[in-house]
Formats: C-alpha cells, sequence, structure tokens
C-alpha cells in the first residue's frame, strides 16, 4: 500500500491507475464531506466527480510545501462546493435532505444541530473532528491566517454546542449549560 | 482567570494543543468549564460516529483518462489537411506577423525600460510581502522581519548591480535571540549576517535557505516607476507603519525611517510593535488594551496621544489601522538600545491576556 506522497508523485507523471487508487481511497470521505456540506446527496456526488476531474487534468496545481495531498483535495472541493453554493443558492440556507429510510440513524442530532451552521463553520468543524486535519492544513484549505483557526474553532462549537443543547432540551435530554 | 477566558482553551485541548497552566489549572477545578469540556468531547465523538455509518456507500468507478491521449487526438487532428480561401490565408499570415511585432517590442519594453524591481518575499507559513527598490538609487534596499516559529527572522536584500535584465541580488539573513535588536541588519552589513548572492531574473522565483528556519522565497517584478505601496485600507487586524517620525510637544525626537523605509505591517491583533527611541525609552503600540497603555488616537497615519505631561505623535506615511484608536505603553526608564548602539530599534512581541480586557507582552523586555 503506497502512502499518499508516493502516490502522488505517480499521479503527477499521469499515472491513471496511482488516480484510481488514491480517488477510491479518499473519494468515499469527501462524499460524505461534500454531503454535510451541500445537504444533498446528489449535488455532493457531482462535486466531488468535478474536483476529482479538476484535480487529475492539473495535478501539477498541488504544491507539496504547502501541505498533504489530501489537504489539497478538501481544499479544492470546498471551493468547487463554495462556487456551486454560489451558483444554486444565494443564501447559507441549507435543505438537508429527509433521512431516507435506514438513514436514520445518520441524521444524529448533533449532525441536524451542524447543519444548522454556516458553509464556513461546517467546513471547519468536519475536517477538525472528522477527517483529523491539523491546524496548519485547515489554515491552508480554508485560506485564512494560522492564528485565526483556534479561534474560529472555539466559535464553532460553541454555535453547535448551543443549537445541540437546545435540541437535546426539546427532546427532553440532558441540559447542563 | 474567569471561564470566559478558558471557554477557547477548552476548546484547543479538544484539538490535541497544551494551554497555558494557568487555564489547565482552571479547567481543572470549574464544573462548568468541565461541562463544556465534556459537550465538546461528546460532539466530537458523535460526528465522528455519524460520518463512519455515512461512509459504508461505495463510489463509482470511473475511467480516467490521461489528458496526453486527448492532446495526442488533438495533434493528430492538427495534421490534418483543411480548406482555405487564398484571401483568408494571406490575412492570416499577415495578422501573425503584426502580432509577433507587437509582442516583440512588448516584451523590449517590459524588460529593458524598468528601474524598480517589485519583491515579494514569503517564508513557511508567512504571507508574502512586497518591498519595491529602484536600480538607479544609491543604498536601496528592502528589510523583512518575522517570527518564524519561535525564532526572530529578519531579511534584507540590496540590489548591487544590474545587467540587461537581470539583476544581482545581495541577500543578508539572521537570526535572533528574543530581546535582541533586529533593526541592526538593516543599518549596516552586520557581520553576524549570512550573506548569499545571486543572479536573479524579475519574473523567475529564487528559494534560500535560512539556517534554524527554513526555505524563503523571493519573487521579482518590472516596473518602470516607485509604486504608491500601502495606500490601501489596512485590514480588520492590521497594525502598519511606514517611514514614522515620534514628535514630542511637536519637535521631532525620533526618526525610525532609518529601521522602517518601508512599510512595517503586522496582521495579528494580539501583537504590539515596539520601537526604541534613544532618550525617550521604548514605546508599544496594539490594537489590544495593554497595561498600563494610554489610549491614542488615530487620524490616518497620525497616532497621538497625551502622557508624562508631554504630547505625542507617530507620524506615518501610510493609514495606521481601521480603528480610530491604538492603545500606547511608554516605558520612558527602558533604554536598552541607547546604551547597547545609540540607534533606534524596532520589533514586535506577542500580547497574552492577563485579566477580562487587559493584555500584557509576553516577552516581558529586559
Amino acid at each position: 500500500m503506497f502512502d499518499d506522497r508516493t502516490l502522488w508523485t505517480k499521479i503527477a507523471d499521469g499515472n491513471a491507475d496511482a488516480f484510481d487508487t488514491w480517488y477510491r481511497k479518499t473519494a468515499p470521505r469527501l462524499r460524505l464531506f461534500l454531503r454535510h456540506l451541500l445537504g444533498d446527496e446528489q449535488e455532493a456526488e457531482d462535486v466531488m466527480q468535478e474536483t476529482f476531474t479538476q484535480i487529475w487534468r492539473r495535478p501539477h496545481r498541488f504544491d507539496p510545501e504547502r501541505g498533504s495531498p489530501r489537504a489539497y483535495l478538501f481544499g479544492v472541493a470546498r471551493r468547487q462546493a463554495a462556487e456551486w453554493r454560489r451558483k444554486q443558492k444565494p443564501t447559507d440556507e441549507l435543505g438537508i435532505d429527509p433521512p431516507a429510510p435506514g438513514r436514520v440513524e445518520i441524521a444524529s442530532m448533533v449532525t441536524e444541530a451542524l447543519s444548522r451552521l454556516t458553509l464556513e463553520h461546517r467546513t471547519l468543524l468536519w475536517l477538525r473532528e472528522v477527517e483529523g486535519q491539523s491546524y496548519e492544513e485547515l489554515a491552508t484549505i480554508l485560506d485564512i491566517p494560522l492564528g485565526t483557526v483556534r479561534s474560529r474553532l472555539f466559535a464553532t462549537r460553541e454555535a453547535l454546542r448551543a443549537i445541540w443543547c437546545t435540541a437535546r432540551l426539546h427532546s427532553g435530554g440532558r441540559h447542563d449549560l | 482567570m474567569i471561564c470566559n477566558d478558558a471557554a477557547e482553551y477548552i476548546s484547543a485541548l479538544c484539538d490535541g494543543q497544551t494551554i497555558p497552566p494557568t487555564a489547565a489549572q482552571h479547567i481543572g477545578t470549574c464544573s462548568d468549564c468541565q461541562a463544556r469540556l465534556s459537550d465538546y468531547l461528546a460532539m466530537g465523538v458523535e460526528l465522528r460516529r455519524a460520518a463512519s455509518l455515512g461512509l459504508a456507500d461505495a463510489v463509482p468507478s470511473r475511467v480516467w483518462t490521461k489528458p496526453q491521449n486527448r492532446l495526442a487526438t488533438w495533434w493528430q487532428k492538427g495534421w490534418g489537411p483543411v480548406r482555405i480561401p487564398w484571401a483568408a490565408f494571406a490575412g492570416l499570415i499577415a495578422g501573425i506577423v503584426v502580432l509577433a511585432s507587437a509582442l516583440a517590442v512588448n516584451r523590449a519594453r517590459a524588460q529593458n525600460t524598468g528601474t524598480v524591481v517589485l519583491l515579494t518575499a514569503a517564508g513557511p507559513s508567512l504571507p508574502a510581502t512586497d518591498c519595491a527598490v529602484s536600480t538607479e538609487g544609491k543604498d536601496q534596499s528592502c528589510y523583512w522581519s518575522w517570527k518564524i516559529g519561535a525564532k526572530p527572522v529578519a531579511l534584507k536584500v540590496e540590489l548591487p548591480s544590474r545587467d540587461g535584465a537581470r539583476v544581482r541580488l545581495a541577500i543578508r539573513t539572521r537570526t535572533y535571540h528574543p530581546g535582541e535588536d533586529m533593526g541592526a541588519l538593516t543599518r549596516d552589513a552586520d557581520p553576524s549576517a549570512r550573506l548569499q548572492e545571486f543572479w536573479f531574473e524579475p519574473g523567475e522565483s529564487l528559494k534560500f535557505d535560512v539556517p534554524e528556519v527554513g526555505t524563503l522565497t523571493l519573487k521579482g517584478e518590472w516596473m518602470d516607476h516607485m509604486p504608491q505601496m500601502g495606500m490601501l485600507d489596512p485590514g480588520p487586524t492590521e497594525l502598519r507603519l511606514g517611514r514614522p517620525l515620534l514628535l514630542k510637544d511637536k519637535r521631532v525626537v525620533g526618526d525610525l525611517s532609518s529601521v522602517i523605509g518601508g512599510i512595517l505591517s503586522w496582521d495579528e491583533q494580539d501583537w504590539a510593535m515596539i520601537f526604541d527611541i534613544p532618550g525617550e525609552g521604548r514605546f508599544l503600540i496594539s490594537l489590544l488594551p495593554m497595561k498600563g497603555a494610554v489610549e491614542a488616537h488615530v487620524d490616518l497615519g497620525q497616532i497621538s496621544f497625551e502622557e508624562g505631561g508631554h504630547s505625542w505623535e507617530f507620524v506615518n506615511g501610510v493609514p495606521v489601522c481601521r480603528a480610530d484608536h491604538v492603545w500606547v505603553l511608554h516605558q520612558p526608564k527602558l533604554e536598552i538600545m541607547r546604551k547597547k548602539i545609540g540607534h533606534v530599534g524596532c520589533g514586535n512581541v506577542k500580547l497574552v491576556q492577563t485579566e477580562p480586557g487587559v493584555w500584557e507582552p509576553q516577552e516581558k523586555p529586559k
């Protein structure tokens, strides 16, 4: 099994097999990230495919000095999603798909709360908590100063906590704010 | 330490960061903070659990067509015959000749008539910063200073000679210990500085290593005039000074243009700029209220305040900040620069919040 950096040297040389390996390895997580960003499965699929197509066509745009290939992938996807949202919806309101049968578990209280955050906050928290991106990678992906990452993460967690605690209160759960 | 101050550190703890001892102590004993920590952790766990459930679906297979193949197809098409009227063919050739001539003229203009090089320096985790330097004047140089990681570093670039479209760059770099005079490099050839020389053609990118810091990058661009830099609005958290003079009761007591020949900009709110003026002591300027500081009024490039029975003004060539006030901490008895080298000096220091609404320099001046 190759690591991302080794795969990337092959991808930069136009190796389709290497790119397909990388695609299969990273696409499920990227699609999930985009689902929570865009709130629509089909849109997430389209943006994901467009993201991979763009990277495959222009692999030399990735600068190894600015972070990992995975951070680059999520950065490109974030920009694609933002562009998609800009064209599709004028506001940041999110129309989350109703949970399909068998997906009730996924639409848990905290992910519902997440969907009420702004696009920027959703992106930041998901990349930190689920993808485990470092502060440096988050600064690169979101194009913000490194020193801002910590304070934005705090603001995002506070916003999510407020929504989450309110939801728990209404559902009869614990409320210890 | 109160809960509001500790809250951001709780978030940092969840990210695997270390936090100040006072915050750690407070969080360990405060039930509200522990409830917040517990909620943050639970939210993270819940998000990862939801993500794990959503990862089950396979992604659709795709065939990745090599871009080279597509180019090859176009290449093959390009060799195929095409029917075109004679008049159109003649017009096409004439058009190519005219366009080619214009391109040649433009290139010659861009390369040969410029007398100013706009240099852009960038380093690891640092934003790019511009500085313009003329090839015609004497003693023209650019100066940058940063803190990379925990290491203060200064960079000075001079253009000793020019050969057509190329310039000779003399690059001096030096790392410092906290508290050292970083302005020394701007005044003369500091013997401790590392000197590297390169032939450099503006338009290209030059990378060079600085021991203990990493690789810095310099880019350049020819210009036919000295640009008016820094006249745009400063950023929301930016503090900016350009060729400042210090006036005390309307008399000039400090000329900082020797250490800030261009523009000194800092875009982190929780930092203060430091200036040492022989005979007057040290001045710290910040957007945040520092302990013992006075509030100074800002009017574009002018910072004015009353302190110690005197009226003071910093007069700059650029707008200082977006706010209408900054905070100035004057330490008249701190004159290490005068005793050491007899010159003005500048630097910066990180601020830490010591109580609500009050900030203090992290590394107290010695």
